[in-house]
């Protein structure tokens, strides 16, 4: 079957008097269904391979598939729809705006994919936040949330769009361990039951193993994946 | 002046404590301010002493428990949407190139909202201008992890103004910046104001910064924070690091500092 996501021999070199490499040669291949914890020491070039993986960035070598799709030839235009339509993302800092209600943060990104009616974007934007267990929090803002809160917000709205595959990188960075296993919970429940794909990164070992596939950087290679088809 | 120009953002009698009746945290209390229309206010105080507070009441982020908070004439009663605002923290959504950040508050906001698409040229232009004018030209493709510290700060201010908002609040947005980059910054929002003369309030530690850029300093007491001096700053402008090593500067610089020592002191 197609992979979902894919990476081919994709370097990532910054150019400059000193280039600096942020990840190199990295072959991987994510599924439909699958949870992926990214691990690896500070530096080691996990947010490079998010942002990588995420069409934020391109490689200055190798490619990375879409759904079997090379985006290398993308405009940076098709790869901003795409990544609309396919991919959600959460990062360490909920990124939420203060101005507006939980419900009204799930709705901004819907309203720009311009997909469905509101009607119907209202109901599942209420549907994704009571599944997630904020129903009271619904019309307040994000300063009256609590940091847990906040950040089951941000995955609500990563998932606004219906994306196959969430792209997350260190999400329960500032978060307690009681609230990082909930977030955890969140993402287990998400492969189990709604079949997307996620890849997180995190530097918690025991967060890390929740997920069914571990890929282990170091100085920006692949050092280990659990996961890894034999070639 | 009209009394709505001269009390644009108003505050009085304001407390407001987190974690409600009787216990939990009284923020700020007994608090007065009055700054008028067009007008560079700067806040400061200790730290924990409500500053944010103030900013999250002024822009109805946080609803008063006493006392009445009044912008452009009308009393604040949910959160406003016609400010701008720029914080210490990361907020450029890193999925969004520069440009599609700053466009993102004509994209919410009426009445540029319904028009969006259908005026989207216009605003991509005005957007690279403003973008032009803080230094951030060729910049619009990139996406925030690309940027400086001091480059995401000055895409933000340009994000925080787009709308041409009449009330800019900042909360203490150059904090994480190294020193030289925020005195870069100061001289970029000091044009900015000088060009197009929003209201602006402006929270900061960084008693230089105030004086560099405000027309007024307001010192708040330790918590519960309140005013408890408001010091007007007449040097002329534009304001230059130069003036800014001015006897006449320091001078204030340092009456502001006894002033916050002994608000300190007092708790
Ligand atoms: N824009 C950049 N300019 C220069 N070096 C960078 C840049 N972004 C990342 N790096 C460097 O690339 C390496 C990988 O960074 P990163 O992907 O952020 O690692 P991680 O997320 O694992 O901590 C680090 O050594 C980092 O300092
Ligand atoms: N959401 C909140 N819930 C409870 N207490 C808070 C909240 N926000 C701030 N506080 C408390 O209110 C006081 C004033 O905080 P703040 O306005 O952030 O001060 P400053 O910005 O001057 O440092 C502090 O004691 C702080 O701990
Ligand atoms: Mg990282
Ligand atoms: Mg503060």
């Amino acid at each position: 079957m197609t992979p979902l996501l894919e990476a081919r021999g994709v370097t990532r070199t910054l150019p400059g008097a000193v280039p600096v490499t942020l990840v190199r040669d990295i072959t991987l291949a994510i599924g439909e269904g699958e949870f992926v914890a990214v691990t690896g020491p500070s530096g080691s070039g996990k947010s490079s391979l998010l942002y990588l993986l995420g069409l934020l960035d391109r490689p200055t070598e190798g490619r990375v598939l879409i759904e079997g799709q090379d985006t290398a030839g993308l405009s940076a235009g098709a790869l901003a729809r795409l990544r609309r339509e396919r991919l959600g993302f959460v990062f360490q800092f909920h990124f939420l705006l203060p101005e507006f209600t939980a419900l009204e943060n799930l709705l901004l990104p819907m309203r720009r994919a311009g997909l469905e009616a509101e009607a119907a974007l209202r109901a599942r934007a209420e549907w994704l936040l009571e599944r997630f267990g904020l129903a009271d929090a619904m019309r307040k803002y994000p300063e009256q949330l609590s940091g847990g809160m906040r950040q089951r917000v941000a995955v609500a709205r990563a998932l606004a769009n219906d994306p196959a595959l969430v792209l997350a990188d260190e999400p329960t960075g500032n978060l307690d361990s009681v609230n990082a296993a909930g977030m955890f919970d969140l993402f287990e429940s998400l492969v189990s039951e709604h079949g997307r794909s996620i890849v997180v990164v995190t530097h918690d070992p025991h967060l890390a193993v929740r997920a069914g596939r571990q890929v282990r950087l170091v100085d920006g290679r692949i050092v280990e994946d659990t996961g890894a088809v034999p070639a | 002046m009209t009394d709505s120009a001269a009390r644009f953002v108003a505050l009085e009698g304001v407390s407001l404590r987190y974690g409600g009746e009787g216990g939990g945290t009284l923020a700020v209390a007994g608090l007065d301010l009055a700054i008028a229309r067009g007008e560079f206010a700067a806040v400061v105080g200790p730290s924990g002493c409500g500053k944010s507070t103030l900013m999250k009441l002024a822009t109805g982020l946080a609803p008063a428990s006493e006392g009445a908070v009044i912008v452009a004439g009308h009393e604040v009663t949910g959160p406003l949407k016609i400010v701008g605002m720029a914080f210490q923290n990361p907020t450029l959504l890193p999925w969004r190139t520069t440009l599609d950040n700053v466009l993102l508050p004509l994209e919410i906001v009426e009445p540029y909202k319904s028009s969006f698409r259908r005026d989207r040229e216009k605003h991509v232009a005005r957007a690279k201008a403003l973008l032009a004018t803080v230094g951030l030209s060729g910049f619009e493709a990139r996406y925030p992890w690309q940027l400086s510290g001091g480059m995401q700060q000055r895409a933000s201010l340009c994000r925080a103004l787009i709308h041409e908002p009449a009330l800019l609040m900042l909360d203490e947005p150059f904090a994480a910046l190294d020193a030289f980059t925020r005195e870069e910054l100061w001289a970029v929002l000091q044009a900015l104001w000088m060009e197009r003369r929003f209201t602006c309030i402006l929270v900061t530690h960084d008693l230089r910064e105030a004086v560099y850029l405000a027309d007024t300093v307001h010192v708040m007491s330790a918590r519960p924070g309140r005013v408890i001096e408001t010091r007007r700053i007449d040097l002329p402008r534009p304001r230059d690091l130069e003036a800014s090593f001015a006897p006449e500067f320091v001078g204030i610089v340092h009456d502001l500092r006894a002033r916050i020592a002994e608000a300190r002191a007092a708790a």
